[in-house]
């Protein structure tokens, strides 16, 4: 009968506590990389979850002389096509040519999340404790503009110029701090 | 020649197309500007790592919150009853297993639950425990679940060091005028492998632990096996449905072969020979075999039918001959008749928070069949009529009332768009109630929601950026929000609009007289 699960059997303790030990390693980098490219949260934990089944079950095939979070990448982006195909419609809507560009530059960006998350950490404390609740509701509790904008007394294109605005300004904060750690 | 684009276009443009709300118009210039340099697509990529590691931030913040309310919880833990920890452990599995894959809103659920019932237990470990379980990442408990399929439990023992975890393979989720040969047999039933249960009247709903639903039509006989995701079918007739990636790979096997899910809803009769009927997806069969190791599994497409024999190769020339007379859905047994913008769905998601659980359109879930109230129940509404407001009423349904409970939900797809649904249910029995207050709801949870259902936080006067309205009565400020009970109140007819938060409605049906 086919095997439609063959993944690590629980009897191969090594394998499956290095395979473990490196996808925790490498995880959040796979991760980021799926929700840049993707977007939906939803979408990217399953496409997320198959990466994880196809890189064990295929764990044997992964060369340890490259870095791990490659060929995790290397998984994700043909899951990703294979996502967009069953979805029916073009990633963006974008040109090929430019969809390379980008895969290329979230694979470069993703490598070092949590680099950008240890730095984003020391950017959000400097946020006004107005801008830090916006940003909790909008990305904590993923509420509406127009919700957050009647609890403020505002408006939904004004909740959204300002949440453009802090995050262009914790992108710059946490590229200063890279940079300046580097 | 167009002008260059200013720094703050720019910031727009990239920020719009990370939403996923680029302008089309906008597309070719972004496109431009995307090639026009390579620190540009690096640009993109930044701004996008920082949006993702806000999400993640703004996470811990959430579990910030959790811990604050289970501190709360700790306060008043006196006056919680004690339950056992085989319970929660079997609870917690039970809720874990009933979907592998687990999003971070689903841990904290999770967690939360496992927190108030380790209170229960006076366990000094609750902050501990919860922390460690908030920390977990969901794709991590997939993995293990996926090898050893006991997640909880690793998730567990390192703390409270717990004595074997029970292995539930399959829940009964619902039945319809069921019969069974087995005494206690109800819904809410927890199979272990190697149960074995006859059905002799009726229908049942059975859920796997990785999802797949199997609606069984009586007379007939299963039996549980060890993978969370297979049943055998000694006799009698099933319908399966795997509408989940975890169920995919479901395993029907019988006397006279196995048919394997490739992602499908399929009707299977066991009788003298297996007979697979294939509605939508792909089945593979393969024969029993004591002799011939060499016959093949055949693959069976959308309208195919096939005879399956021991030790026979299966034969594909009575394909294409589907006969009608499963009962392919749980609708068509139990579910209410529908009308208008509304669906029913077999599954309960375990979370009912913001988002967790939107759609397009409004959802019916039923929730539990034939509880018998033990205590006077709050309700919003009890008789015919029309409403537009829903304020608490402290109407009550008397204690020792026999109900099935329906949860409607709507969440409106997508952020910020107002989408006004209408629907009629109709139900075969009368409504005795419906909850569509927030206090009612959260109270009635107790009673009709599956434990550890996350159903978003209460209000938290201290914490404002924390609202979720569940209710229908935040409405009261935007018009347009109703519910009719009809006059022989069978119907319940409304109109949600779902702009601000979800909108939810608990209907209480009198349940059938034939319920065991």
């Amino acid at each position: 009968m086919i095997e439609f699960f063959n993944l690590i059997e629980p009897a191969d303790t090594d394998r499956l506590e290095q395979f473990t030990r490196l996808w925790v390693q490498n995880q959040r980098a796979v991760g980021a990389f799926i929700h840049m490219s993707l977007r939906d949260a939803h979408h990217a934990e399953d496409v997320l979850q198959e990466v994880a089944a196809d890189a064990s079950r295929n764990f044997d095939r992964y060369n340890p002389e490259r870095p791990f979070s490659a060929w995790l990448i290397g998984i994700a982006r043909q899951r990703l096509v294979d996502h967009y195909r069953k979805q029916g419609r073009q990633r963006a809507e974008l040109s090929q040519d430019a969809l390379s560009l980008l895969d290329a530059s979230y694979a470069q960006v993703a490598v070092e999340i949590d680099e950008r998350v240890v730095a984003l950490r020391k950017c959000m404390e400097q946020l006004s404790e107005h801008h830090k609740l916006l940003i909790n509701r909008r990305y904590g509790f993923e509420d509406g503009l127009e919700d957050i904008a009647r609890t403020i007394g505002s408006n939904a294109k004004a909740v959204n110029a300002m949440l453009t605005r802090i995050r262009k300004l914790l992108a710059d904060c946490v590229q200063h701090r890279l940079e300046a750690t580097s | 020649m167009s002008e260059p684009l200013s720094d703050i276009q720019i910031d727009q443009m990239i920020a719009d197309f990370i939403d996923g709300s680029l302008r089309e118009t906008d597309r070719p210039v972004f496109e431009r500007w995307l090639k026009a340099s390579t620190e540009n697509p690096l640009r993109v990529a930044r701004l996008s790592a920082t949006d993702y590691a806000i999400r993640k931030l703004c996470q811990d913040t959430k579990a910030d919150y959790l811990l604050e309310v289970l501190r709360e919880i700790e306060d008043s833990a006196a006056n919680i009853k004690p339950v056992s920890l085989d319970e929660l452990r079997s609870n917690a599995a039970r809720k874990i297993k009933a979907d592998a894959r687990l999003s971070t809103r689903e841990i904290f659920s999770i967690a939360g639950y496992l927190a108030v019932q380790m209170l229960h237990t006076k366990a000094a470990t609750i902050v501990s425990v919860a922390a460690a379980i908030l920390i977990g990442t969901s794709t991590l408990i997939y993995i293990a679940g996926e090898n050893n399929e006991r997640p909880m439990q690793s998730a567990v023992t390192k703390h409270t060091k717990p004595q074997p975890l029970p292995e539930i393979v399959a829940t009964l989720t619902a039945e319809h005028d069921a019969q069974w040969a087995q005494a206690k047999i109800a819904a809410g039933s927890d199979f272990y492998s190697g149960d074995r249960l006859t059905l002799t009247q009726g229908f049942a709903q059975i859920v796997t632990a990785r999802g797949a639903v199997a609606i069984l039509e009586a007379p007939a006989t299963v039996e549980f096996l060890d993978s969370g995701n297979a049943l055998y079918l000694h006799s009698g007739k099933l319908v399966g449905l795997c509408q989940t990636e975890s169920s995919k790979g479901f395993v029907v096997r019988t006397d006279s072969g196995v048919a394997t899910d490739l992602g499908t809803e399929f009707g299977i009769i066991q009788d003298k020979q297996m007979t697979v009927a294939v509605f939508k997806g792909e089945v593979a069969v393969t024969p029993a075999s004591t002799t011939d190791l060499a016959l093949r599994s055949a693959i069976l497409h959308a309208g195919d039918k096939a005879d399956v024999q021991r030790d026979q190769a299966v034969d594909l020339s009575a394909a294409n001959k589907l006969k009608p007379g499963f009962v392919r859905s749980w609708e068509s047994v139990i579910a209410p008749k529908l009308e208008g913008d509304i669906r029913y769905q077999v599954h309960l998601p375990s979370s009912f928070a913001i988002k967790a659980a939107e759609n397009d359109v409004i959802q019916l879930f039923l929730e539990q069949a034939d509880v018998t109230l033990t205590q006077d129940l709050t309700v919003t509404q009890t008789q015919p009529g029309r409403y537009e407001k829903f304020d608490p009423e402290q109407l009550r349904l008397p204690a020792g009332s026999h109900v099935d409970s329906y949860l409607v939900h709507y969440d409106v797809a997508g952020l910020d768009e107002e989408k006004p649904r209408r629907a009629t249910i109709r139900f075969a029995r009368p409504i005795l109630g419906v909850i569509a207050d927030d206090p009612a709801l959260f109270a009635s949870d107790a009673v009709f929601a599956l434990p550890g259902t996350d159903f978003g936080p209460r209000f938290n006067p201290q914490r404002p950026e924390f609202l979720i309205g569940r209710g229908l009565e935040a409405r009261r400020a935007y018009p347009g929000d109703t519910v009719e009970i009809s006059e022989d109140r069978l119907t319940l007819t409304m109109e949600l609009h779902g702009a601000l938060a979800i909108d939810q409605i608990r209907v209480l049906v009198q349940s059938s007289p034939t319920a065991p």
